[in-house]
């Protein structure tokens, strides 16, 4: 399991950024070192797409303009303007001016 | 599901971390009473954020208005900015007419090998470095009442007392007077923009000195340094530049530049990316999405939109 890659995507997630924060918090106090914090996300890169991928069952769909898009190393950059999200199962509906689409390919990284 | 679903999907993922990094830990020899606080921190990080309501809130949505420190640090050095323009010729007044401060009974000398003078506009720093001096000696020196005590502002490590041209204090001193020597002021520490003033702490100039070498400053219109940055006055969009759709500044507006902000980003995995035309279509997998302040989670995301 461990020597699986996982991508660093969703660190800039707000549930990664809070990681984050937390981890430069004890680091800056000398209660972890660098290393350690590095494992800790690596950890996170691992849990989060597990968890995203069994114990989520939502899907949506979105409709919008593409304003730009972007793919390199395989990874999709799309940013879309007046972006209609739909939740399945559930009416609501949510309106976005802009939404920036930062999507790397579900084949794990090292998978062929 | 989507937004409410979130509060669970990230306990399971905070557990699920803190659950595997226990080995983490103890192999880096980190007691586990760290890794609970970091779950403490973490959580608490997220419910700051209020990007959706979380199973460990005590309250939906209790107001909770800790500022994260970006935020103070941008705004104190705003506030530093602006003041300090109409802060300068104050001080430097202020300098001249009473060198010598009296509070508490101390009579405090104003930094007096400040070259630049940039130490001696700030009374902060000058307290802050009386108060070590005066921590350093005190512990282990009693001192008769009376005598002549100079509190110099100027850092010395070694807690030497200072010998230069020094101040009379009261016979009345108490040692409990100390700490406030000059009365509130919101200017922090300037690190000097040369070393001088750091380095040439044991050279001693007279105030009268000092004055003259602030007052030429001033004539010379020296300005305060700029501490926060670059200037960031908005770039002028320049039609003839050489911009492509990559260039697009409105891409640095999601959440590249705005740290304050929580950005709209969409994380996801994509399974198939399909263009006819200018029709675009996709399948995204397990992502988060954050837009509008919340957050949502989803397994699968079909997306369509036109270029």
């Amino acid at each position: 399991m461990n020597n699986q890659n996982y991508y660093e995507l969703y660190r800039q997630s707000s549930i990664g950024a809070a990681l984050t924060d937390a981890l430069d918090t004890l680091i800056s106090d000398h209660r972890i070192s660098p290393q350690l914090a590095m494992k800790i996300l690596n950890n996170f890169d691992r849990v989060i797409a597990e968890v995203l991928s069994k114990n989520v069952d939502a899907t949506l769909t979105f409709k919008g303009n593409l304003d730009t898009y972007r793919f390199c190393d395989e990874v999709w950059t799309f940013l879309l303007k007046n972006v209609k999200f739909k939740f399945q199962r559930q009416q609501e509906e949510v309106l976005a001016e802009k939404v920036k689409i930062v999507s790397c390919s579900s084949k794990k990284p090292g998978e062929v | 599901m989507s937004n409410a679903a979130v509060g669970d999907v990230y306990q399971k993922i905070i557990n699920d971390v803190l659950d595997s990094s226990g080995i983490d830990f103890e192999e880096a020899g980190v007691a586990s009473v760290v890794l609970h606080e970091l779950g403490a921190q973490w959580r608490k990080k997220l419910t700051d954020l209020r990007v959706a309501t979380f199973p460990w809130d005590p309250a939906p949505q209790q107001p909770q208005p800790i500022p994260d420190n970006k935020k103070v640090n941008n705004s104190m050095q705003a506030k530093v900015k602006s003041e300090i323009p109409q802060q300068l010729p104050q001080q430097q007044q202020h300098m001249q007419h009473h060198p010598h401060q009296l509070v508490g009974g101390v009579h405090l000398k104003q930094e007096p090998n400040d070259q630049d003078g940039l130490g001696a506009i700030n009374p902060n720093l000058a307290a802050m470095r009386a108060a070590q001096n005066i921590q350093m000696k005190y512990p282990t020196q009693e001192v008769p009442s009376g005598l002549q005590q100079v509190v110099a502002a100027g850092a010395r490590p070694n807690g030497a007392r200072p010998t230069g041209p020094g101040l009379m204090l009261p016979g009345s001193m108490g040692q409990s007077q100390i700490p406030q020597h000059d009365g509130a002021s919101d200017i922090r520490p300037i690190p000097a923009d040369e070393p001088a003033w750091r380095s040439n702490s044991g050279g001693v100039i007279s105030r009268e000195e000092a004055d003259r070498i602030i007052e030429r400053q001033m004539a010379e219109g020296r300005g305060m340094p700029q501490m926060d940055g670059p200037d960031d006055d908005d770039d002028e969009e320049d039609e003839d530049a050489i911009n492509s759709d990559l260039d697009d500044p409105d891409e640095d507006d999601q959440g590249e530049a705005e740290d304050d902000e929580i950005p709209q980003i969409m994380l996801c995995t994509y399974e198939k990316v399909q263009r006819t035309k200018n029709k675009w279509k996709c399948v995204l997998k397990d992502g988060v999405l954050t837009v509008n302040g919340r957050e949502y989670v989803f397994r699968k995301a079909n997306g369509e939109y036109e270029w």
